[in-house]
């Protein structure tokens, strides 16, 4: 009997959405902290947080689609992720963060109950349809340009 | 004994007690941003009414409100060849470590016009504008969004 493919997924709440996130790609989860806004950024990356020693991207999630608050300068939210694409090393400030959860790849599906544009698939957990962020798409977007700002 | 150099090593070969990798950082809130110009890049500061063409205001220029009334309004000239950059507000020199002054990553640079590309982690943070980033000066090209009209260069 083949063995099944498994996906560790990390879950964040943001404004009341939960989201997941590909648990691979995440570097480490930081509490509350200050970060600095760039005047002129766009709205998905407002401005910069130091991070060993580094300055940053913010990623502001609920910015990236429609009908979302996005942050503004001085806004906090209670929890950091710092997670890596690629060459890219982003902060996503999140209201809350829950533990990784292991699940089976066919449990995985394309988006239908939710609807983000940087997520293209979604997974049940706990009888709570969430959304999975794919960050490879989301710096496709900032540094091809054509996040939402 | 022999007394340490200015930033060297000392006259015995031991490690200097000055700190070198401090620099200072001209600082003017403007828009209720700090900004920054690394000292060493500015070549002269003048009062905003001896007028010198077109200006960048600063603020303006990162779609800030510009906060007009303000007697402190200077013009800080970075290089012969590009546009002064108006600012508003109290200007002071800052002595910071180079350890705290990080660049902005690319993520944000490469979509914004911000002049900014380093960030001085303090409280408040400091906006370090990059010279590079400013418009070469070219009189026959119309003025960008963020220029302020100063009249006839003096």
């Amino acid at each position: 009997m083949s063995e099944q493919a498994r996906r560790m997924l990390l879950q964040m709440q943001i404004q009341g959405v939960w989201f997941a996130l590909d648990a691979a790609c995440v570097q480490e989860i930081l509490g509350r902290r200050p970060w600095v806004a760039i005047p002129g950024a766009s709205g998905a990356t407002p401005g910069v947080l130091e991070w060993r020693g580094r300055a940053i991207a913010v990623l502001d999630v609920p910015a990236l689609a429609e009908g979302a608050v996005p942050m503004t300068r001085g806004d906090l939210r209670a929890r950091i992720i710092v997670a890596q694409v690629g060459g890219c090393t982003l902060a996503l400030p999140v209201d809350a963060v829950r533990e990784i959860r292991e699940v089976n790849e066919d449990m995985l599906r394309p988006r239908h109950a939710t609807n983000h544009p940087y997520a293209l698939t979604e997974v049940d957990l706990d009888g709570l349809p969430m959304p999975i962020l794919d960050l490879s798409l989301v710096t496709t977007g900032i540094l091809g340009g054509s996040a939402r700002a | 004994m022999s007394r340490p150099s200015l930033g060297g090593a000392s006259t015995d070969g031991r490690e200097a007690l000055v700190d070198t990798d401090v620099c200072s950082v001209l600082v003017v809130e403007s828009g209720g941003v700090a900004w920054g110009f690394e000292s060493n890049q500015v070549l002269e500061i003048m009062l905003e009414r001896d007028g010198h063409g077109r200006a960048l205001d600063i603020a303006r220029l990162h779609g800030l409100p510009a906060e007009d009334g303000s007697e402190d309004r200077h013009l800080i000239l970075l290089s012969m060849w590009v546009q002064p950059i108006l600012v508003v507000g109290r200007l002071s020199i800052l002595k910071v470590d180079r350890r705290e002054i990080l660049p902005v990553p690319e993520e944000i640079s490469k979509n914004t016009k911000t002049l900014v590309d380093r960030v001085a982690f303090r409280d408040p943070p400091v906006l370090l504008i990059d010279v590079h980033r400013i418009a070469v000066k070219d009189t026959e090209t119309p003025v960008p969004a963020g220029s302020v009209d100063l009249g006839a260069q003096p």
